[in-house]
């Protein structure tokens, strides 16, 4: 199942990518920044695909590249010739609200640490909330004997997760 | 243990709009009164936004392997963006 959705990927990149690529290099664009544009685009299908609010109405190609434009648009949206972007943003194509949240340095810190430090926890989390895949599938990939034992483990991981949570802000706290 | 497992349990159900309207009514209520359940809820979504964080960058992760893998095998995609930015 992994092993299809993988190669479904592989093959939605490279066909959309050059296509997306040109467009990006007709508005001035280079390499990095069609693939930074791109990757964002690919995480924003990715997640309404996960959270089964993709309601659109066109190809995954097709509106790949229109969230490329419309990233492309809020990225350089300086320029005060263009028309305000909400106008012609449909539902469909609405960026999530947390996409362009700036994460702090310590926020990134505390990432960085969990990442490391609890590995197995954040990819049990990151299966739940974030891929939305099932207590079962995750029990099964996570080799836990039942859904319970799995339901239990992700709690516990969430609790790890807040509690070093509040730690950090009590640290904030007393250096200020 | 078991405790704070039901009440992050419960908290999800509240954080995830999993709760009916009458029991985010009474929920909503038990925070005001309790500083502890309150201080639990607040870091228990930025422990969401943690979770959303990093699994973006695991996914970008992927997309970068995506990326290196047809750049460095698949003749047709790397003569495409060739042409593009000559």
């Amino acid at each position: 199942m992994q092993q299809q959705a993988a190669q479904w990927l592989t093959e939605l990149y490279r066909d959309t990518f050059p296509k997306v690529a040109r467009i990006v290099q007709q508005l001035g664009g280079d390499l990095e920044t069609a693939k930074d544009l791109f990757h964002d685009a690919l995480v924003i299908y990715l997640e309404k695909q996960q959270q089964q609010q993709l309601n659109i109405q066109v190809s995954a190609q097709a509106y790949l590249v229109g969230i490329t434009r419309i990233l492309w648009l809020r990225k350089f949206r300086n320029d005060s010739r263009q028309q305000p972007l909400e106008d012609y943003i449909t539902d469909a194509y609405s960026i999530p609200e947390d996409f362009y949240t700036p994460v702090p340095e310590k926020t990134r810190s505390l990432l960085q640490y969990l990442q490391t430090a609890g590995k197995k926890c954040m990819q049990l989390l990151q299966a739940f909330y974030y891929e939305q895949r099932s207590m079962q599938e995750i029990a099964q990939t996570f080799n836990y004997r039942t859904i319970h034992s799995a339901t239990v483990q992700k709690y516990k991981c969430l609790e790890k997760v807040r509690n070093h949570i509040k730690s950090s802000a009590a640290y904030e706290e007393v250096v200020g | 243990m078991r405790k704070l497992l039901d009440e992050a349990q419960h908290i999800d159900r509240y954080l995830l709009r999993r709760m009916t309207v009458e029991d985010k009514l009474v929920f909503q209520a038990q925070m005001l009164t309790n500083t502890a359940l309150r201080e639990n809820v607040h870091a228990q979504q930025q422990a969401h936004r943690l979770i959303t964080l990093a699994g973006r960058a695991t996914q970008r992760e992927q997309l970068n392997a995506v990326f290196n893998n047809l750049i460095t095998t698949d003749t047709t995609f790397q003569a495409a963006l060739a042409a593009i930015f000559k």
